[in-house]
């Protein structure tokens, strides 16, 4: 008692104006103030002092002690000698910390004034070694009660005090060691001991055994914390150890990091993990508690978190390859997916720390996608799914192989796919007719695709586009191109583009309507919300701009261009186009997407329709104005002969009134613009005709060939019989449009007449006579569908001739190179040829051959010795 | 049975009543579509006759030869001096065959 007594003693006495005053050690901000004063003399007095030295914390406290004595007696005035800065005055200089605290005494006494100093106890004589031994005892009576968990019959105050006054005492170090020594003993044994029980049980167990002694522990040391607070506080903390530091290192080194036990203890943790793997349950109580205790214990990046990983890869790896070995692929990644959300899960609900998590989802993504890559991107299996369309499925698959940036691996196994789906599609014959319905089907469940299962990814959405190019521009020698290699896919999307245009909403085909889709399309869904209401024009143009993204992928807009031509031909001259809205919105797509050279033959058309309507107008009124009475209703469609797809002039012997008429017109037309002269083209023209049927008045729209041929049986009774020779005579057609014509009148579902003897074909032995029983529900009847339908030879025609354009196009190409470049090897001119013409389709070697062949026939160029091209000039 | 015709749509097609079908001397391309100047054929770019029976396209051909000095006024393929053959002829539009004159000479 008598050293840290004398110093509280010391500072009743002598600070008169206690203002600070502090037990931490550290705390020295009024030092400041004391620097000033007297730099030299604390050193110098530490100096003096070495075994103080040692126990720096109590020395600093006496200074502290001693600074407001310094700051209130400066101002009181020079006389009072500063007794700490002065320890050159004092004679006593190499005194020990108990003389030392004597000195203000004399310090005093050597000033000028005398200080009387009042209740002052002179130190009491007692042995610090006693003193701690006593308060020891006490403190190790308690600590045997704590370790046995028996009754608390002490006083923890008590205990306290003593421990602060030991501390005081300078004997903190003492008690330290006491206690961890006591402290050791402890763990080592009973503790120990305990926890060695279990060894001969599962790891489980030995795990639970220690989370046993841990918890006994923890509760243990709260006691010794309360106790030794003191000690705590002002021993260890300066130096940067604590009671808890202490306590769970204790732990530590003697159970945790026993040869023994280490390994079992962190075995059983990681057991609670593969358990809760295989389906067992997991005590999810006791792995909290668990991995608790390794952060306490600061153990679990060093000792849990390797093992964990360790084991995890294994249990890992060993799932990946069973897993991948019997599961299909759809039920693999989603057995994955399942694994990794189940292994990311338990890494939250445990709080496991971020680096765990980390590391165990590289692992995770390592084995079951890097590892299992050339699995996952099976092309077969992938194409199945493909196949099956499911999005969903896809979807998974994609985004966990994007997990490792692997989502591009697909592509390869898509584009084949793709490619091999519209090859299919594209060269299938008997589905010639469905092939622009199948493509969109197709392009609009890849789209789907894309959208949905690929995230937009960029990789596949160029791969997509990429191979879709590909087979759409693929072509073959068929009997459907007639020999030539033009693409089929043009001329097809050409003709659904008529079907549309003639048919409008109706002819949209029900798999791909939008109203019978709105399931179908999760993205689209997406999308186009805010057109969800529909009528019939944006239905058109939404198809339109379908048919459009086909039609940016083909090559060759040539085919496409010739078939539309004839189609937008016959549409204007019929008059048959659903809307001529949708017209112009087409042929203003059409003008953005191939410029305004591809679409100057086709205005021209619009632009000849609508002079000729001007023409007809102007003809009617002056015809009025002179008072002739029309007998027919004549319109004539004047076309400029270029812009228009070429017809054959069909000789037909054209009835006298109706010729008169026309030649009336046409006599019009000629002094109304000179220097020109009309070439009428007969079998584009079409009429209404009204007949008088035994069953009733019919009025019916047929082709001018039909009208014709049905005029001839004007004023005949019922049952006459017109033979085929006769016919062929009066109307002086050529015998393929003569039979195509009275096919259309006989042999169709609708037959205002009747053939004899019955059959599908035309023979010139046939004789016909009217159909008396003719009846239709209907007044109007159109029968002249023959006249818009395509013949086959017209197909081919369109076809050869589109080849032969190309081949004039090719030619040209090779002379425009030769003019630049004078003299050019083969190869190369072939590749610049390819190129020059790329945009009006690839060409074949093949194909460039023969023309540059053609074009040294013309001499254009001619070979030199040296295997080289030269132009001619 | 009785038919009448009550409406009759016929299609015709125009083109330049030449003597002979052939290409104008000057740009290579068929009377009937046009000169490599125009877009459309028709009024747009019509034809010149001249006395020598030559005809050529109007506005971008012909006439741009007969402005230039060179060219003396004559004809291009006989080089005899060019002179449109009769109003009739020359051409369709209303305005062309004031302009004719202008550059034929007389």
């Amino acid at each position: 008692m008598s050293s840290a007594d004398s110093g509280t003693l010391k500072r009743k006495h002598s600070v008169s104006t206690q203002q600070k005053l502090s037990f931490t050690a550290q705390q020295k901000p009024n030092s400041t103030a004391t620097a000033a004063l007297s730099p030299t003399s604390k050193r110098a007095r530490r100096e003096s002092s070495p075994q103080e030295a040692a126990t720096s914390s109590i020395m600093s406290t006496a200074d502290m002690y001693s600074f407001p004595s310094k700051r209130s007696s400066v101002p009181n005035g020079k006389e009072i000698v500063d007794i700490t800065s002065s320890p050159d005055n004092s004679p006593a200089k190499p005194r020990n910390g108990m003389m030392r605290k004597t000195a203000p005494s004399m310090g005093v006494n050597a000033g000028p004034k005398r200080l009387m100093v009042k209740n002052f106890r002179p130190v009491r004589k007692v042995d610090p070694k006693d003193f701690l031994d006593q308060t020891w005892q006490k403190i190790e009576a308690a600590l045997n009660t704590i370790f046995r968990q028996g009754e608390i019959d002490f006083s923890l105050e008590e205990l306290y005090r003593g421990v602060e006054n030991l501390c005081r005492q300078n004997m903190a170090r003492d008690v330290k060691e006491r206690l961890v020594k006591k402290c050791k003993e402890y763990v080592g044994g009973a503790l120990k001991a305990k926890v060695k029980e279990s060894l001969g049980r599962t790891n489980v167990d030995v795990l639970r055994a220690t989370l046993q002694a841990w918890s006994t522990w923890h509760d243990q040391v709260q006691y010794l914390d309360w106790i030794f607070c003191y000690l705590d506080r002002s021993y260890l903390l300066p130096r940067h150890e604590s009671l808890r530091d202490i306590s769970i290192g204790l732990f530590r080194t003697i159970v945790f990091e026993h040869a023994k036990l280490n390994p079992r203890i962190v075995d059983g943790a990681c057991d609670l993990v593969a358990a809760d793997r295989t389906g067992g349950e997991l005590d999810s109580d006791m792995f909290k508690k668990t991995v608790g205790m390794f952060h306490d214990m600061n153990v679990y990046t060093q000792h849990f978190e390797p093992r964990l990983l360790e084991l995890s890869q294994e249990y890992v790896m060993n799932w990946a390859d069973a897993e991948s070995d019997q599961k299909s692929l759809p039920e693999y990644v989603r057995s994955a997916r399942a694994l990794m959300d189940r292994e990311m899960q338990r890494a939250d609900l445990y709080r496991l720390p971020n680096t765990t998590k980390r590391d165990l989802l590289t692992l995770l993504e390592d084995h079951l996608i890097s590892r299992k890559e050339e699995r996952l991107t099976n092309q077969d299996e992938f194409a199945d799914l493909l196949e099956a369309n499911a999005v969903e499925d896809l979807e998974l698959l994609y985004s966990l192989l994007e997990r490792r940036r692997l989502g591009n691996k697909l592509r390869p196994g898509f584009t084949k796919w793709i490619e091999d789906e519209g090859t299919a599609i594209v060269f299938d014959e008997k589905e010639q007719e469905n092939m622009v319905i199948q493509l969109l089907t197709l392009k609009r469940q890849l789209d789907s695709f894309w959208k949905v299962s690929f995230h937009r990814d960029d990789e596949l959405g160029h791969g997509l586009r990429e191979s879709f190019e590909l087979f759409m521009n693929k072509t073959k020698k068929t009997s459907a191109s007639w020999g030539t290699d033009n693409s089929k896919t043009g001329e097809m999307i050409a003709k659904y583009v008529d079907m549309l245009l003639r048919g409008g909403a109706k002819a949209i085909p029900a798999q791909l309507s939008r109203r019978a889709s709105t399931k179908v399309d999760i993205a689209e869904a997406e999308e186009d919300i805010e057109d969800a209401i529909y009528d019939e024009d944006t239905e058109v143009n939404s198809q339109l701009d379908q048919v459009l993204d086909l039609f940016r992928f083909v090559h060759g807009k040539a085919v496409f261009e010739a078939f539309y031509k004839k189609d937008l031909a016959r549409r204007l001259l019929m008059g048959r186009s659903a809307s001529a809205d949708a017209e112009r919105s087409m042929l203003s797509r059409l003008k953005t997407e191939c410029g305004a050279g591809f679409t100057a033959n086709l205005e021209q058309m619009f632009r000849d329709i609508e002079l000729s309507r001007e023409e007809m107008a102007s003809y009617k009124m002056i015809c009025e104005e002179r008072g002739q009475k029309q007998s027919l209703d004549l319109n004539v469609n004047i076309l400029s002969a270029s812009s228009w797809p070429t017809y054959p002039t069909v000789p037909v012997i054209i009835p006298s009134e109706i010729k008169s008429a026309i030649d009336k017109f046409e006599a019009h037309y000629k002094s109304k613009h000179s220097g020109r002269k009309l070439e009428l083209k007969h079998a584009l023209a079409h009429c209404q005709i009204k007949a008088k049927f035994p069953k009733g008045n019919k009025e019916l729209v047929v082709s001018s060939f039909q009208a014709i041929v049905l005029l001839l049986f004007n004023n005949r009774p019922a049952d006459e019989h017109i033979d085929y020779n006769y016919l062929k005579e009066a109307t002086g057609l050529p015998p393929a449009e003569l039979n195509r014509t009275l096919q259309s009148l006989a042999c169709a579902k609708l037959r205002p007449l009747t053939k004899h003897p019955k059959g599908r074909d035309i023979n010139p032995s046939d004789t016909f006579t009217l159909n008396s029983s003719f009846s239709d529900p209907k007044y109007r009847i159109k029968i002249n569908t023959v006249q818009l339908k395509e013949t086959a030879a017209e197909n081919k025609e369109t076809h050869e001739r589109v080849a032969a354009d190309r081949n004039y196009e090719t030619q040209a190409a090779i002379v425009r190179i030769l003019k630049a470049r004078k003299r050019i090897s083969h190869a190369e001119l072939v590749a610049e040829t390819i190129k020059a013409t790329r945009n009006r389709g690839t060409l074949e070697v093949s194909g460039i051959k023969r023309n540059i062949d053609r074009l040294i026939e013309k001499e254009f160029l001619e070979r030199e010795d040296d295997g080289l091209y030269a132009y001619i000039a | 049975m009785k038919v009448t015709i009550r409406e009759w749509n016929a299609v015709a097609a125009w083109r330049w009543d030449m003597p002979d079908d052939d290409v104008c001397g000057i740009c290579r391309n068929p009377y009937d579509s046009t000169c490599s100047k125009c877009k459309f054929p028709g009024d747009e770019c019509p034809l010149l006759l001249g006395e020598c029976n030559h005809s050529f396209h109007m506005k971008h051909c012909i006439l741009s030869w007969l402005k230039q000095e060179s060219s003396l006024e004559k004809c291009p393929m006989c080089r005899q001096p060019f002179k449109s053959k009769g109003q009739d002829a020359t051409s369709a539009g209303a305005e062309q065959p004031l302009q004719a004159p202008d550059s034929s000479p007389i």
